[in-house]
């Protein structure tokens, strides 16, 4: 019996018109599926903006540069209130100033709120000076307080660290590399596990045992051990760039397998598909039949476990950094800024340093609702 | 053999609402099925012939619904003290029934039982909507990790009150007859474990087991090998004889439906086009697709190398149906004008043949 | 068009007769059942298992059997799809000839890849499945050009105008080259599959089941196209299928295959009206006519088909045999000519009396 869609009978010629909308490709019904999905929307844009400013453009949208320390030690958070400068209600936001007080009973300075100063936040502040992309010097900032306000105006949303440095901007900064990492380990773990699961599948026998075994002895390490090892065997004196892309490759290192092992299994059940091998009656080569008819046949499950694979990715560099085997300063990435809240006193004392734990979080959630909308858009199946 | 109703399908109506409109599935089935009579339904895919059958159970999957007209069944019970003398009749109609309650569910297996084509074969048919069926509705499927005794016992006591061994007695005497080689160590095995044919077998004794009153078979032998298909239509014509029942047989198969129905509708976009017994049908067709169905059928022992005769064009859209008769487009005695406008209507041609065209309609 | 090929296997006396196109002698293909841990192979499904047949130019040959007899494998197997595991297969090729223009018989099988590659050509294949057999993130323009992509004779603007002329052929539109698979119906797709086969001008189509999947009417429109195109094109078909009906009306001669084996080989009318095996007599009385007035009894056979990894002893399919005798347990019938051109696997070919359609 033939399968009977709605769409399958060809018109009568005069219908032909008609039908004109309905006749798409693969991927732009996987669009249309898409778009009908408001949470993989969200995750989407929520992914696209993630990149766009912290990975792109951080210097711009962050209030102050990454390292700049203030005098402002482990100063609370200013809260944004909708005030104007005589404390009446305006629709344009503001934060409180801060005011440097001495706390006799820890014995150290505290900066607390004040309410009594408030400085307006203006939109496109010149602030501290930048290069934009690493090229285009500019000081230009998204928002903060106008220079204008006096020394002491600051706006720290977030609040500060224990050098003074601004707990959100350096959360922005901190974005680009985990996501970056995110983005750069998977792209390399998609080439490396696709290439050799689309060949272990295609070929079997030796070669597939060979490569099945090697992903089952990579796979078999426990994780946190092996970064140990390798983060360890990462000369100190190395440039911290390069730190961060033996980083990248070691966590590649262990998490290709997997995704090599779900295409072998794809391709297997493609292989025998009837359009395969129509190519090969018809003297396809190998690499066509590979590359041609089984990897694509294979994208759509792949799109989704990779882009659902690269939040693993970020909490494992956010995890593993935070405990120290990962980056170090003076490379920022979550897990470091992470590093300075290792201890009961600084969630006690200055819990603000925990804001880059909603940020992973949001990243990996926005992520998560991408992936499952992926999934959902690619699959011809599921149930609507 | 008295000549009394058991299934009576009046007008009946089935519609699916996908995204781009109202399919009408059904649009206006009426047939009667009487007691020990084989009723069979022709038509392709997409003609409406499965829905049919799942309408009678009140089974049609969700998005399809019941949008109108009725299907009446006529309970027979044997009155006590009597052996086979005169019945009492109760009309239940199930297209009103609550698709889940009890009663209907009663009815199901216990009264109509029903057989599918071969749950492992890659050809089951897929709606015009885009609907698929058969996971919702799981009556008497085999699930593949319980035995087939213990799956047969399971519907043997629903339908009647007898004890887990009973229900096995009865379960294996079944498979005996039912033509299941060693039947007492059949009982204790997987699905997986038979072959197709042996599967559909254990589909019928488990539909049988509950001694209904009218199977249901929406193309049992299509996915079957040929010899044993000629074995399972033995099996169904030797079991309608011993206990009267009727069988409502739903294929695309002309030379199988040729042998087991004695009335024969003809189903084309929903709609019946022609009923009549089986002989006037196939020697005397009235509605021109049946004729171009009957003509485009190669035949084992007619010793043609000609070309085929062919119904042009394709079976519209569901979604753009051509006004008029809905055959039109592709109807060699197309009559401009006429059938393109009026849609015809059901009329009686000849001794109890009916058609739906308007050729034999005085317009 | 020929080439210099290098090392051709060419056989002297390949061919049993000079008028055979393709000639397969002897063919076995045996899957090895593996089990436990190391793989050890326990046995063989004997999915082709000695089976001998040929073709001639611009005839059709149908292989028609039940499930389990090996007639798809054994198509497969010409083509080298499936690797055989034994045998021979002997065609008379142009694109192999050393001057191009004669024909020379060579194995199909002893064949180098880039020798197999050329091969390709000249025997092409249709499948059974409308759905799976066209790659659905391919365009049906690509679809069709891409045998001619691969052998390096796809030019831009020719190749459009093949593919073109090939689309209208099988009664589709040139509209039709930039839409996808999935905007077609079955029986279209079955078109755009057959469009495919034809690209490289072969003489061989292989056509495995390419109506089995279609509805009943559409049947009759793919099989007059196949009819068509095989007067307009020379084509010679190998034409496996399941359906005795479809086999007869399209065949010139037919072979029915039981659990690997041929039982019988004949031309199609007298297969039909005087078969000579009890396997083919049972087989055609088994199929529903669609004649409700026609009275003959059919013959049942009992039991089930036979399992390939383990067949019978003897002839394999004497469990289900009417005429069974003691022989029939413990030898295997040799498939021999009883008659010109018909040839049966049964020791009691001669003598049996048995009813046709």
């Amino acid at each position: 019996m033939t399968t009977k869609t709605a769409q399958d009978a060809i018109p009568l010629p005069g219908e032909a018109k008609k039908k004109r909308e309905v006749s798409q490709d693969y991927w732009s019904l996987v669009w249309w599926r898409f778009k009908k999905n408001k949470m993989a929307i969200v995750g989407g844009v929520m992914v696209i903006l993630f990149y766009f400013v912290c990975g792109l453009l951080p210097e711009f949208f962050a209030p102050y540069t990454l390292h700049y320390q203030s005098n402002y030690l482990e100063a609370r958070p200013q809260p944004i209130v909708f005030k104007n400068q005589q404390g009446q209600f305006s629709l344009r936001p503001a934060v409180y100033g801060l005011n440097q007080e001495l706390d006799m009973v820890l014995r150290k300075r505290t900066y607390v709120v004040d309410e009594s100063r408030i400085y307006p936040l203006s939109l496109f502040v010149r602030g501290q000076s930048y290069k934009l992309l690493g090229l285009i010097p500019m000081d230009i900032h998204l928002f903060g307080v106008s220079a204008d306000a006096g020394e002491d105006a600051t706006a720290f949303i977030l609040g500060t660290d224990r050098l003074g440095r601004d707990v959100l901007s350096r959360i922005i900064y901190g974005g680009r590399l985990s996501l970056l990492l995110g983005l750069l380990g998977q792209i390399l773990t998609f080439l490396l596990g696709t290439t050799l699961g689309v060949i272990s599948g295609y070929y079997g026998g030796a070669v597939d045992i060979v490569i099945q075994r090697l992903t089952e002895f990579v796979g078999a390490f426990p994780d946190i051990p092996i970064f140990m090892a390798l983060a360890a065997a990462i000369p100190v004196t190395w440039d911290p760039m390069w730190v961060y892309f033996m980083l990248t490759l070691i966590l590649v290192f262990i998490r290709w397998g997997g995704l090599a092992r779900q295409v072998r299994g794809l391709i297997l059940s493609l292989r025998e598909r009837e359009y395969v091998l129509a190519a090969r009656s018809a003297g396809a080569s190998d690499i066509r039949l590979m590359f041609r008819h089984l990897l694509p046949g294979t994208m759509s499950h792949v799109i989704v476990i990779v882009t659902l694979m690269i939040p693993g990715m970020i909490l494992s560099e956010t995890a593993l950094s935070w405990l120290g085997l990962g980056l170090r300063p003076p490379l920022t990435s979550w897990g470091v800024l992470l590093q300075e809240v290792s201890s009961v006193r600084a969630i006690r004392f200055a819990p603000w340093l925990l804001y880059p734990v909603p940020a992973v979080i949001l990243a990996v959630l926005s992520f998560n609702m991408l992936g499952d909308g992926l999934r959902d858009a690619l699959d011809p199946y599921s149930r609507r | 053999m008295e000549i009394e109703p058991l299934v009576e399908v009046k007008d009946l109506k089935v519609q699916f609402e996908v995204r781009a409109g109202i399919v009408r599935a059904v649009d206006g089935a009426s047939f009667t099925i009487y007691r020990g009579q084989t009723l069979g339904i022709i038509g392709e895919s997409g003609c409406g012939k499965s829905v049919t059958a799942r309408a009678i159970l009140n089974m049609v999957p969700p998005p399809g619904k019941i949008a109108g007209g009725e299907v009446v069944y006529y309970k027979y019970q044997q009155r006590q003290g009597t052996n086979g003398g005169s019945h009492q009749v109760e009309q239940i109609v199930t297209t009103k029934l609550d698709p889940d309650g009890p009663e209907i569910r009663k009815i199901r297996g216990g009264e109509i039982g029903m057989i599918f084509q071969e749950p492992m074969s890659s050809l089951t048919p897929v709606y015009t909507a885009g609907t698929h069926i058969g996971e919702a509705v799981s009556l008497h499927r085999l699930v593949p990790v319980k035995t087939i005794g213990d799956q047969m016992a399971k519907n043997i006591q629903e339908s009647r009150k007898v004890t887990k061994e009973e229900a096995r007695e009865i379960a294996i005497d079944m498979l005996r007859r039912v033509g299941i080689p060693k039947p007492e160590q059949r009982v204790d095995s997987f699905p997986h474990q038979l072959s197709g044919g042996q599967r559909q077998r254990v589909m019928i004794a488990v539909a049988l087991s509950c001694h209904p009153a009218m199977l249901i078979a929406d193309e049992p032998t299509t996915a079957l090998d040929v010899s044993i298909e000629a074995q399972i239509l033995d099996l169904m014509r030797e079991l309608q004889e011993t206990v009267n029942m009727s069988i409502m047989f739903i294929t695309h198969n002309l030379g199988v439906v040729a042998e087991m129905a004695e009335e024969i509708v003809v189903m084309y976009l929903g709609k019946q086009v022609e009923r009549a017994s089986t002989e006037n049908l196939f020697y005397d067709a009235k509605h021109p697709y049946t004729r171009a169905l009957l003509r485009s059928i190669p035949i084992v022992g007619k010793k043609t190398r000609d070309r085929l005769a062919v119904i042009e064009g394709m079976v519209p859209d569901p979604h753009h149906l051509p006004s008029g008769c809905l055959f039109h487009p592709r109807c060699p005695s197309f009559m401009p004008g006429k059938c393109d406008v009026i849609e015809p209507t059901w009329k009686e041609a000849g001794p109890n043949h009916w058609v739906r065209c308007l050729l034999y309609e005085e317009v | 068009m020929g080439t210099t090929v290098a090392n051709l296997p060419v056989e002297r006396k390949g061919m049993t007769d000079p008028n055979y196109l393709l000639e397969v002698r002897n063919l076995k293909k045996f899957f090895p059942i593996q089990r436990g841990f190391f793989r050890r192979t326990v046995g063989y499904v004997k999915a082709v298992d000695d089976v001998s047949f040929y073709l001639r130019e611009g005839e059709t040959l149908g292989l028609v059997g039940e499930s389990g007899c090996g007639k798809t494998t054994a198509g497969r197997c010409i083509i080298r799809l499936y690797e055989p595991s034994a045998g021979e297969a002997y065609i008379r090729s142009r694109v192999l000839s050393p001057n191009g223009s004669g024909d020379v018989a060579v194995n199909i099988f002893d064949l180098q890849p880039d020798q197999l590659k050329l091969l390709r050509r000249e025997i092409s294949m249709i499948f059974q499945d409308p759905i799976n057999s066209l790659n659905p993130r391919m365009t049906v323009g690509d679809i069709i050009a891409e045998p001619m992509v691969i052998h390096g004779v796809y030019e831009p603007n020719t190749g459009r105008e093949t593919v073109v002329n090939l689309l209208e052929r099988v009664g589709l539109l040139p509209d039709h080259m930039k839409r996808y698979p999935h905007e077609f119906s079955g029986g279209q797709r079955q078109r755009i599959g057959i469009a495919r086969a034809l690209s490289l001008n072969p003489r061989v189509v292989i056509c495995d089941e390419p109506v089995s999947a279609l509805d009943v009417s559409i049947q009759a429109q793919t099989l007059n196209l196949l009819q068509d195109l095989q007067h307009d094109f020379n084509l010679s078909y190998i034409f496996v299928a399941h359906d005795l009906s479809v086999v007869q009306h399209i065949s010139d001669r037919v072979a029915v295959m039981y659990v690997g084996k041929i039982v019988e080989m004949a031309d199609s009318d007298k297969l039909y009206s005087k078969p000579l095996h009890p396997y083919t007599e049972a087989l055609l009385s088994s199929v529903p006519k669609p004649d409700p007035r026609s009275k003959s009894k059919r013959i049942i056979m009992q039991g089930d088909i036979a399992d390939p990894s383990s067949p019978p002893p003897g002839c394999y399919f004497h469990p289900r045999c009417r005429y069974v005798q003691e022989i029939c347990k413990k030898e295997s019938p040799a498939f021999r000519e009883v008659e010109p051109e018909h040839f049966v696997a049964c020791h009691f070919a001669e003598q049996l009396d048995l009813k046709g359609v």
